[in-house]
């Protein structure tokens, strides 16, 4: 049986995957942001090289997996019991021999975020063929060659946005955002490498993703109104309470206490409680 | 008996993701249902019964899920189940005679052989072989409430990229729940509790009242509960929240000084699976030599990194009886502090993995029992409660909105998406997608067979959202399984989908349709258009 997620001692493989933590800038700094990255080109390429080299060893890693088609839990055991359920299903019923494999893409132009944690998105897209040719047909035959994919992020809640630069060997992402609790939204464009290509407002929109609440990460004690609601779940009574008496408040301090009490009576334990760092992507970049 | 001052909530998740291979009895997945019945599903039953004969009123609340439902309602698993027993019966009494110059073993093979052969009488005898009416019995008596989760225990924060999956997993949740049990569900599991406010309207809208979040998704709810977890919350949109006590969980979950790591209790990872002569376990591992674990055991945990000791159930039952101890004086003087800083009297919620009762803990379902027992018997400042109860004697709450969170490692989606596992993401949003396509394409499909082709589509993208495939990824045992499972639930849907789409459906295909109807048969009376 599977250990359970609330369960504690993860055992996790190591496999590497490239993250980007961004610097927070203002939508009137974005242009200063964009040409930094095209003054670091060449730090940019020695870091795609890493990257490709990453994205190689993950295609590898699917070889690797596409062999293994059955069930039993270990690799020498699976050969076997392949062989074995192949034969008993012969004895039986002509259930049919499947196997699958996992589409590489969908052939949709698309942007699609999701929280991993309350300051990192993780980010997947694709472009489809038809997408493909139509900004080949506008711009060139090399439109891809001499242009660079970025992600565009937006806090909605705060009014920013910010680039990652990323490349055409990756198909996802993990981005740091500097803000919890607030809406998100990626978009996916590409800008201009040289001068061999020219493109009005120095960048090419592709598509958006969809809007994305991160999760608070933290007691909302800044939040704190003179009065709070209550609600009768029975009859649908709403009713107001004054929170500020000092009787209320001390017991509210109480309570919240506890919580601090545990942090400290628990510390070695809520440590060990964390998913192993390999696995974390927020730990992969520092 | 002095005045209760407050209330302990225990919440056992009863789950196992929905494994089922007529194809072969190979599969060793698909003895995580068995375990599960003989260590956690009977011994909770068999407790449950003890303290209704006592006359112990006592209070516990318990999801099972669908797909769990499913699996205890299948004839061939049962059929299994019994195969099961019966070949553990076999190696008990071959136990008996390999041990019979060791005094110890030799008693715990017996202990093992009347274990085994009991499970076997109330399996059939008892429960005639379905355990389903079972824990009904206890719903129907007031002892036990059951609530239900998401269909296949999907994650909802994952998953919400597309709203109407989110709601065929809960719509089908409920009706699962109301096919067993007659009755609809006053709460809902979310699935590894992951909460995200966007479902509320879905909850809502299938009779939900509430729902069980990790503690921060009380602490860190906006505006802050002015009585953290110690009182249930309402969201604006009317669905009430119950948050996990943090000190009561520890004391058991911890992995430093759980409950569970008490040197007395048995060693769940030394069995003789693993200890006894090769040629001689051989008929009872797996089928292809590998040692896996077989159930029996004989040691204790003893220590730390030290020579293991000998089982001694008497020891494990001193240690169950001192714990219970320690639970409920821990439990008394909590309630005795917080009862002074509430309006209403406080609850202390504890949600557990029904499986850790017996199955990690072997000792967990007699530790229940012999606190139950100590809680109605013992002066006593608190008394168990169900949420469902709590909410009718005390229906006035804070309105806040829950924290986005889960209840796996560090609180929200690391265990479900990472590294290992974020590959598989936009094939689950994207068969999503198709599943909303084609029930619009084809409502209310009059063809027979293209129905049937539909209602396999909605079951294998529901089958490929298991929560389950992306933490055992994560966790990195049984990984060549998991991701098996996804490949296959994501190209079996693609395949039907690719037929229905192109109206190429012949008899080659309706031969793969029966096969993938057979192995794939949650949801029997499943109808794809809850995807409209």
């Amino acid at each position: 049986m599977p250990r359970k997620a609330k369960e504690e001692n993860y055992i996790v493989k190591e496999i590497k995957k490239s993250t980007t933590v961004p610097q927070k800038t203002s939508i009137a700094t974005k242009l200063e942001a964009t040409n930094k990255s095209n003054k670091n080109s060449i730090e940019s390429k020695i870091l795609n090289i890493s990257k490709v080299s990453k994205t190689k060893a993950k295609s590898d890693t699917a070889k690797v997996i596409k062999k293994d088609s059955t069930s039993i839990t270990t690799k020498n055991s699976t050969k076997k019991a392949t062989k074995k359920t192949v034969n008993n299903s012969n004895k039986k019923k002509n259930f049919s021999v499947e196997y699958y494999d996992l589409p590489n893409s969908y052939n949709q132009t698309i942007v699609k975020i999701l929280a991993q944690t309350p300051t990192i998105l993780f980010a997947y897209w694709d472009i489809s063929v038809q997408d493909r040719q139509n900004l080949i047909n506008k711009y060139s035959e090399d439109f891809f060659n001499n242009t660079i994919p970025f992600l565009v992020v937006t806090n909605k809640t705060k009014n920013y946005s910010f680039e990652v630069e990323i490349n055409d060997y990756a198909n996802s992402w993990y981005i740091h955002i500097p803000d919890s609790d607030c809406k998100y939204d990626v978009s996916l464009i590409r800008k201009p490498k040289n001068n061999n290509i020219n493109i009005e407002n120095n960048y090419v929109f592709i598509t958006s993703s969809n809007d994305l609440q991160t999760p608070n990460d933290h007691i909302l004690f800044e939040n704190f109104s003179k009065s709070i609601f209550f609600k009768n779940v029975k009859n649908g009574l709403v009713e107001e309470k004054s929170i500020f008496s000092l009787s209320f408040m001390q017991n509210i301090g109480k309570i919240y206490n506890i919580y601090d009490l545990y942090k400290k009576i628990y510390k070695d334990e809520l440590k060990n409680n964390k998913l192993d760092e390999k696995v974390t992507s927020s730990k992969m970049s520092s | 008996m002095s005045k209760q001052k407050g209330y302990v909530s225990f919440i056992l998740h009863a789950h196992l993701p929905f494994i089922h291979h007529p194809e072969s009895e190979d599969y060793l997945e698909e003895q995580w249902l068995y375990e599960a019945i003989s260590e956690t599903y009977l011994p909770l039953l068999t407790n449950f019964k003890k303290l209704e004969e006592e006359k112990v009123d006592f209070r516990i609340t318990m999801s099972m899920t669908p797909p769990l439902l499913n699996m205890l309602d299948n004839k061939l698993l049962q059929k299994r189940y019994i195969k099961y027993l019966k070949k553990h019966i076999e190696l008990a009494e071959k136990e008996i005679i390999r041990t019979k110059n060791n005094l110890k073993e030799n008693e715990l093979a017996k202990y093992y052989l009347n274990r085994y052969s009991n499970d076997l009488y109330l399996f059939k005898n008892i429960y005639n072989c379905n355990l389903i009416n079972g824990f009904k019995y206890f719903q129907d008596i007031g002892v036990l409430e059951i609530i239900t989760c998401g269909a296949t225990h999907g994650y909802f924060p994952i998953l919400y990229v597309n709203e109407k999956t989110i709601r065929a997993q809960i719509a089908i949740g409920v009706q699962t729940y109301e096919k067993y049990f007659n009755k609809k569900p006053n709460g809902i599991w979310l699935p590894e509790c992951g909460y995200i406010p966007e479902a509320d309207k879905y909850l809502k809208e299938f009779g939900i009242k509430y729902i069980i979040t990790e503690s921060h998704g009380i602490l860190y709810a906006n505006p802050t509960p002015i009585y953290g977890t110690f009182a249930p919350i309402v969201s604006p949109n009317g669905i009430i929240a119950f948050g996990r006590d943090i000190e009561s969980s520890r004391q058991v979950w911890s992995s430093i000084n759980g409950y569970p790591g008490d040197f007395n209790y048995r060693e769940f990872y030394r069995d003789i699976g693993y200890d006894a002569p090769y040629d001689y376990i051989k008929p009872y591992i797996a089928s292809n030599g590998a040692r896996v674990h077989t159930g029996l055991k004989y040691y204790r945990i003893t220590g730390k990194n030290c020579e293991k000791d000998y089982y001694n159930l008497q020891w494990a039952k001193d240690s169950i009886e001192k714990q219970a101890g320690h639970f409920f004086d821990s439990r008394v003087s909590q309630i005795n502090f917080l009862s002074s800083l509430t309006t209403n009297p406080p609850i202390i919620v504890c949600p557990y993995d029904a499986e850790l009762y017996g199955h990690w803990w072997y000792e967990g379902p007699d530790w229940l029992y012999i606190l139950f027992k100590k809680i109605y018997y013992d002066n006593c400042n608190f008394k168990l409660i169900t949420p469902s109860e709590y909410i009718e004697k005390y229906p006035l709450m804070q309105i806040s909105t829950p924290c986005r969170s889960s209840w796996g490692a560090n609180g929200y989606s690391e265990v479900w998406l990472n590294n290992t596992n974020d590959y598989a993401h936009k094939h689950l949003h994207k068969i999503g997608d198709r599943m909303v396509e084609l029930a619009n394409k084809f409502s209310n499909e009059q063809d027979k067979i293209k129905r049937r082709i539909l209602n396999q589509c909605a079951r294998e993208v529901l089958l490929a959202q298991s929560s389950d495939w992306l933490f055992i990824i994560t966790n990195g045992t049984m990984v060549d399984y998991a991701k098996k499972r996804i490949k296959d639930h994501v190209g079996r849907f693609n395949k039907l989908y690719d037929a229905i789409i192109q109206d190429k459906i012949d008899n080659e295909f309706v031969n793969f349709l029966e096969n993938i109807e057979e192995k794939d048969c949650i949801f029997p009376e499943i109808d794809y258009m809850i995807y409209k």
